[in-house]
C-alpha cells in the first residue's frame, strides 16, 4: 500500500518521458509506414529503441528503489524539481504571453508589446505608474525603430500598429 | 611556403582608418545584436549584407567577418547572465558560466568569457593564416562516416550532463528524432505534420529559446533578482575590478585556450559542423581532462573557457573552408559566400592563387578584430553585467518582448513564435522534473547531421555496417575518441548500480 501511494506521490516524475517516449511511438510509426523505410529509418530506429530502452530502466529503477526503500527520486538526481511559489504571477504571465503570441498578428507588435508589458508589469505589482506606462512604450518604439527603421525587418503590423 | 608580397599587400590594405573604423563598428554591432535572444549571428550578418555592396572588398569582408567575431562573443553575455543563450554556440557557455552569475562573479565570468573569446579568435586566425592549407587537407579527409562519427562524439556530451544518466539518454533521444523532422535528401517528408513551415526541420532558434530562455523566465519570476533574493552589491568599479580578474584568470589556462581553439579550427572547419559542435566537443574534452571534473556544470573556469575558446576559434577553421575551397561551413559563412559574390569574386582555390593580398588582408583583419573585440567586450561587458540588478518583475517583460521579436526575425513568420511558446512549455516541464534542456537542444542541432551523414554513409557503400568505420583511418581514431569519452560514464553506471545492489543486499 505504502508503495502504490509512493509511486502515486512521485509519479508526475514520470510525464516527461513519458510524453517523449509517446512523440518517438508515434514518429516511429509513421516514418515506419513511409516508403524507403530501411533508408528513413537508419538513424531514427536506433534511437527510438534506446529511448524504449531508458524509459524502461528508469521505470524499473525507480520501483527497485522504493521496492528495497532506497530514498532516491526516479532520477537520482541531487537537485530534484524546481518549485514555482508565486503561482498569481506565474499563472498571468503564461496566459498573458499566449494571448500576446496569438494577438500580435491582429494588433500589430508595437502596440500588442506595450500592452503585454503594461498588463504584466500590473500583475506583477509593479507600483510606479511612470514604470507601467512609460518603459513598455519606450521599448516597443525602440524595438520598432531598431528592427523595423533601422534593420529592415518588419514586425507585424495588425489592424493598428 | 610564404610569399611576403601579398602578405605585406594584404597588411597595407588595412592600414586605413576606414578599414579599422568598420571592424570596430561590425564587432560592437555582433556583440550588441548577439546578446539579443534569437538574434543570430548569421542574422546580423545577413541584415549588413547589403550595406556591403558598395564598399570595397576588404571593407566589406572585414565588416562581416567582425560582425562574425562579435556575435559569437555576444551571445554569451545572454547565456552567462540570464542563462538565455542569445544563440546556440552560447549554450555551452551557459553550463558553467551561469552558475557564476547565481554564485555572484557575472562580471568575473563575462570577464573570461570576453578573454577567452579574443583568444580563440586570435588563435583561430594565426591557425587561418598559419596553416590553412593543412586545415583544408585535413577537412578533406572526412567524409560521411567521420562526420557522422563527429556528430555521435558531439551527443557523448549529452551522457555526462546530468547526474541521472538515463533521463540525460532520453532527452538527448527525444532531441535527436526532433532534428530529424522535415524532408529528407531522399525526398520523404517526416513528421511534419502538414506544417510546411517544418519542411526544413524544427527551428533550432526558436526552440533554443522556448526550451532554455522562455520557461528559465518563469523560474525567474519566483526570485526578486537573477542572482537570487537581494540586489547584488556593488558598483561599476567593483564591475571592472571583476571583468579585469576574470580576465587574468584565463591566462592561467592556456593549455585549455590552446586546446579548446584547436578543437575549435578542426571541427569549425569542417562543413555542417560549426562553433556549437565545436563548443561542445571541446567542453567535453576538457571535462574529461580535469583534475576536477565534479566543478563542471557548477561554475568551473575549464568549462566556461574551452566553451568560448572553441566557438570562437571555430570562425577561423569555417573562413579556412570557406576561402580555400568555396564550401561554407555554417549559415554565417554561406552568407559570407554571398558577399564575395556580391563584390565580384568566387571563393575557392582561384581566389587564394588571384587575390593572395585580399585573402591575407581578410586574415589580417581577423586579427585585429580579436583585439576589438578584447576592448569592445569588456566595454559592453561592463554595463551588461548591471542588468542582474534590476528586479526580475522588470526585467521579464523586457526580455520576453525581446525574445519575441527576436525569434519572429529569424524568417518572419509567427509560426517559429508559436514553436517557441510549444518548448517554452515543455522547458518548464523538464525543469520542474529535472531533466536535462541541453540534451534535447543538442539532439535537434545534432540530429539533422546524424542523420544526413549515415543516409549518405549508407548511399555510398550501398550497406551499412561497423567494418565501414573501422576501415577508414580517421574513423578508427573518431570511434577511439568517443569510446574513451564514454569510458568514464560507463564506469559510474557500474559503481552506482553496484551501490545500489549492495544496499539492496544490506536491507
Amino acid at each position: 500500500m505504502d508503495f502504490l501511494r509512493q509511486l502515486g506521490k512521485k509519479g508526475g516524475e514520470f510525464i516527461v518521458p513519458s510524453i517523449m517516449l509517446a512523440y518517438a511511438t508515434y514518429y516511429y510509426m509513421e516514418v515506419s509506414g513511409l516508403p524507403r523505410r530501411e533508408v528513413n529509418l537508419l538513424l531514427i530506429q536506433p534511437v527510438y529503441f534506446v529511448i524504449v530502452v531508458a524509459f524502461t530502466i528508469l521505470v524499473a529503477a525507480y520501483v527497485y528503489s522504493l521496492l528495497i526503500g532506497k530514498p532516491v527520486s526516479a532520477s537520482g538526481s541531487e537537485a530534484g524539481e524546481r518549485k514555482i511559489t508565486n503561482k498569481a504571477a506565474t499563472v498571468s504571465f503564461a496566459v498573458l504571453t499566449v494571448a500576446y503570441v496569438f494577438g500580435i498578428e491582429w494588433v500589430g507588435f508595437v502596440i500588442s508589446s506595450w500592452l503585454y508589458m503594461a498588463l504584466l508589469l500590473i500583475f506583477f505589482s509593479v507600483k510606479s505608474w511612470l514604470i507601467i506606462v512609460i518603459f513598455p512604450a519606450g521599448t516597443a518604439l525602440f524595438i520598432h525603430l531598431t528592427f523595423d527603421m533601422w534593420l529592415s525587418i518588419p514586425l507585424p503590423k495588425g489592424i493598428l500598429f | 611556403m610564404f610569399d611576403a608580397a601579398p602578405i605585406l599587400e594584404g597588411l597595407g590594405l588595412l592600414a586605413d582608418w576606414k578599414v579599422m573604423s568598420i571592424i570596430l563598428l561590425g564587432v560592437f554591432f555582433g556583440i550588441i545584436t548577439g546578446a539579443i535572444p534569437g538574434f543570430s549571428t548569421p542574422l546580423a550578418i545577413s541584415i549588413m549584407l547589403p550595406l556591403t555592396y558598395p564598399m570595397s572588398p576588404v571593407l566589406g569582408i572585414a565588416f562581416l567577418t567582425a560582425i562574425y567575431a562579435g556575435g559569437n562573443f555576444g551571445s554569451s553575455i545572454s547565456s552567462i547572465l540570464l542563462n538565455i543563450p542569445g544563440s546556440p554556440q552560447a549554450i555551452v557557455t551557459g553550463f558553467d558560466g551561469n552558475p557564476m552569475t547565481k554564485q555572484g562573479r557575472a562580471s568575473e565570468a563575462l570577464g573570461m568569457a570576453v578573454a577567452s573569446s579574443a583568444m580563440g579568435n586570435l588563435l583561430g586566425a594565426f591557425f587561418l593564416i598559419l596553416v590553412m592549407p593543412l586545415i583544408v587537407t585535413v577537412a578533406l579527409m572526412f567524409g560521411p562516416p567521420e562526420l557522422f562519427l563527429v556528430g555521435v562524439l558531439g551527443l557523448t556530451v549529452i551522457a555526462a550532463l546530468h547526474n541521472s544518466f538515463l533521463k540525460a539518454i532520453i532527452a538527448g533521444g527525444f532531441g535527436v528524432l526532433l532534428g530529424t523532422v522535415g524532408m529528407t535528401s531522399t525526398g520523404a517528408i517526416r513528421g511534419t505534420h502538414g506544417y510546411f513551415e517544418l519542411m526544413d526541420g524544427i527551428p533550432v532558434i526558436p526552440a533554443l529559446i522556448g526550451l532554455i530562455g522562455f520557461s528559465e523566465l518563469f523560474y525567474m519570476l519566483q526570485q526578486r533578482y537573477v542572482t537570487g533574493g537581494s540586489k547584488r552589491k556593488g558598483e561599476s568599479e567593483k564591475n571592472l575590478h571583476s571583468l579585469l580578474y576574470g580576465f587574468g584568470r584565463v591566462l592561467k589556462h592556456p593549455l585549455t585556450v590552446l586546446k579548446s581553439s584547436t578543437i575549435g579550427v578542426i571541427i569549425g572547419a569542417l562543413p555542417g559542423a560549426g562553433a556549437t559542435v565545436a563548443s561542445v566537443v571541446s567542453y567535453n574534452e576538457a571535462k574529461r581532462s580535469s583534475k576536477k571534473p565534479e566543478g563542471f556544470g557548477k561554475g568551473a573556469e575549464e568549462g566556461l573557457i574551452s566553451a568560448e575558446s572553441a566557438n570562437n576559434a571555430s570562425e577561423g577553421g569555417a573562413l579556412a573552408t570557406m576561402l580555400s575551397l568555396g564550401i561554407p561551413g555554417g549559415l554565417a559563412t554561406a552568407v559570407m559566400v554571398g558577399a564575395f559574390m556580391l563584390q565580384g569574386l568566387i571563393p575557392g582555390p582561384r581566389l587564394f592563387i588571384d587575390h593572395q593580398g585580399l585573402v591575407y588582408g581578410i586574415m589580417f583583419a581577423q586579427v585585429v578584430a580579436s583585439f576589438f573585440l578584447l576592448m569592445a567586450g569588456l566595454l559592453v561587458s561592463l554595463y551588461a553585467a548591471k542588468v542582474i540588478n534590476i528586479p526580475t518583475i522588470v526585467l521579464i517583460p523586457l526580455i520576453a518582448v525581446f525574445s519575441v521579436a527576436g525569434t519572429y526575425a529569424i524568417s518572419l513568420q509567427m509560426f517559429d513564435v508559436k514553436i517557441m511558446l510549444v518548448f517554452a512549455a515543455l522547458g518548464i516541464l523538464m525543469r520542474k522534473y529535472d531533466y536535462p534542456l541541453i540534451a534535447v537542444i543538442l539532439g535537434i542541432i545534432l540530429g539533422p547531421i546524424l542523420d544526413r551523414q549515415l543516409m549518405r554513409t549508407f548511399q555510398g557503400a550501398g550497406e551499412l555496417s561497423i567494418g565501414i568505420f573501422l576501415n577508414r583511418p580517421v574513423s578508427l581514431i573518431l570511434l577511439c575518441m568517443i569510446l574513451f569519452c564514454l569510458a568514464p560514464i560507463a564506469f559510474k553506471i557500474y559503481r552506482n548500480a553496484k551501490e545500489s545492489l549492495g544496499y539492496a543486499r544490506r536491507t
